[in-house]
């Protein structure tokens, strides 16, 4: 694991005030990716947007990890299906 | 200035109660969100105005200032004045850097109404300029336009933003509005914070005579009837310059042709290439000789 990609998760909480047991949450829900080593969990630097995001949910509107999760999901599925669209809306051209 | 109604933004009565704040805003805050909404500025501005009436009418002393001098909002100097007594008294929250989503707009993110009536420091990300925490700076968002005859080879640019200039690789084949993200390039962090990043979306303007679905072009080829029915060469436009293509004799109108790796080089994988499609569309003769005409004929009692 490089040291310098990853932040600990309770230096994290420290710093940004965030609940360490919000992160637990999303750690355990596999909602942001973390590493595991001597008892302490770790989050690559770059997934530090992601988790102020699922903050923001959970903070601006009241949805808790459970809802995150199927959020995230949902999420996941517009901007699949938001893909698809503009691959269509694309070749639905080359016919008009 | 425009006065700002609060109440009707979040389409309440004066005499609302705290829990019908709460209920409206969380309401219309799961319709506007940005993170429900990404990309979409019109959910984004509404958001922004429901966040700040929130923050000033789920406070009750902020709630009770703003019923006394939000409608007769002109006198906000007077109580500009008096502001100075009661500072210190004043404040928000010390609570997560993360509280809501006003620190994510651009500037205070508040109007300069509320900053009329509760200075520029009421947003909540004013007070983290009280902490002694860094923060991440704020993200920044461009879009960069770009002609698809720009794109066929991995080229760097210098672009400008703001008062820096950054020098981008741009791969060949990227897509219009793909997003890319340059890490530290956004607004600069606080208390030794990291920068922001800048999340550059590409526009790619089509000039060129072929339709893009993906790596994949597509190209309409008007075909002489003669050529159709008797086969020969035709000679395609692609992006690497003119190729033959072989037209077989008695060829159906709407004919598709695939000429492979003659497409948009893919996004970071040198060497390799969409497909061309290419459509022949049998144009029909106009203006016909009498000649040609008593051929036809002949031609017709033929097949007939």
């Amino acid at each position: 694991m490089e040291k310098t990609n990853y932040i600990q998760v309770s230096q994290f909480c420290l710093k940004t005030r965030m609940e360490y047991a919000f992160l637990e949450a999303l750690i355990s829900r596999e909602l942001i990716n973390f590493e595991r080593e001597a008892n302490e969990y770790y989050i690559l630097v770059d997934e530090v947007g992601e988790i102020e995001r699922f903050y923001r949910l959970h903070h601006d509107l009241g949805v808790n990890v459970d809802g995150l999760e199927v959020l995230n999901e949902m999420l996941g599925r517009m901007k699949t299906m938001e893909e698809e669209i503009k691959y269509l809306r694309q070749k639905l051209q080359v016919y008009e | 200035m425009e006065f700002i109604d609060y109440y009707s933004i979040l389409g309440l009565k004066k005499e609302a109660t705290e829990a019908d704040i709460k209920k409206a805003y969380r309401k219309l805050a799961r319709k506007y969100h940005p993170d429900l909404n990404p990309d979409d500025k019109v959910a984004h501005h509404k958001f922004q105005q429901i966040n700040e009436a929130n923050e000033v009418l789920s406070d009750p002393e902020k709630r009770k200032k703003y019923d006394t001098y939000g409608k007769d909002w002109k006198h906000a100097d007077a109580y500009e004045k008096a502001k100075g007594e009661q500072q210190g008294r004043r404040g928000f929250q010390q609570g997560s850097p993360y509280e809501s989503y006003g620190g994510q707009f651009d500037e205070s993110g508040f109007s300069d109404f509320f900053e009329s009536l509760f200075g520029g420091g009421g947003a909540p990300g004013a007070g983290r300029q009280q902490r002694t925490s860094s923060f991440k700076g704020p993200d920044y968002k461009a879009t960069l336009r770009l002609n698809l005859s720009d794109i066929l080879t991995t080229q760097k640019q210098t672009i400008d933003i703001g008062d820096k200039k950054i020098r981008l690789t741009i791969p060949a084949g990227v897509e219009d509005g793909q997003v890319i993200r340059i890490k530290g390039h956004g607004g600069e962090g606080s208390n030794g914070g990291p920068n922001g990043d800048l999340y550059l979306t590409f526009e790619i303007l089509n000039n060129t005579p072929f339709n893009r679905v993906k790596d994949d072009l597509f190209l309409n080829v008007k075909l002489e009837l003669y050529k159709a029915l008797l086969g020969g060469d035709e000679l395609i436009e692609t992006l690497s310059g003119k190729v033959k293509l072989k037209v077989d004799p008695e060829t159906q109108n709407g004919k598709k042709v695939k000429l492979k790796a003659k497409g948009m080089p893919r996004y970071k994988k040198e060497g390799e290439f969409g497909d061309l499609y290419v459509t022949l569309e049998i144009e029909l003769p106009r203006n016909l000789t009498d000649e040609e005409k008593e051929l036809l004929r002949k031609l017709n009692a033929l097949r007939n």
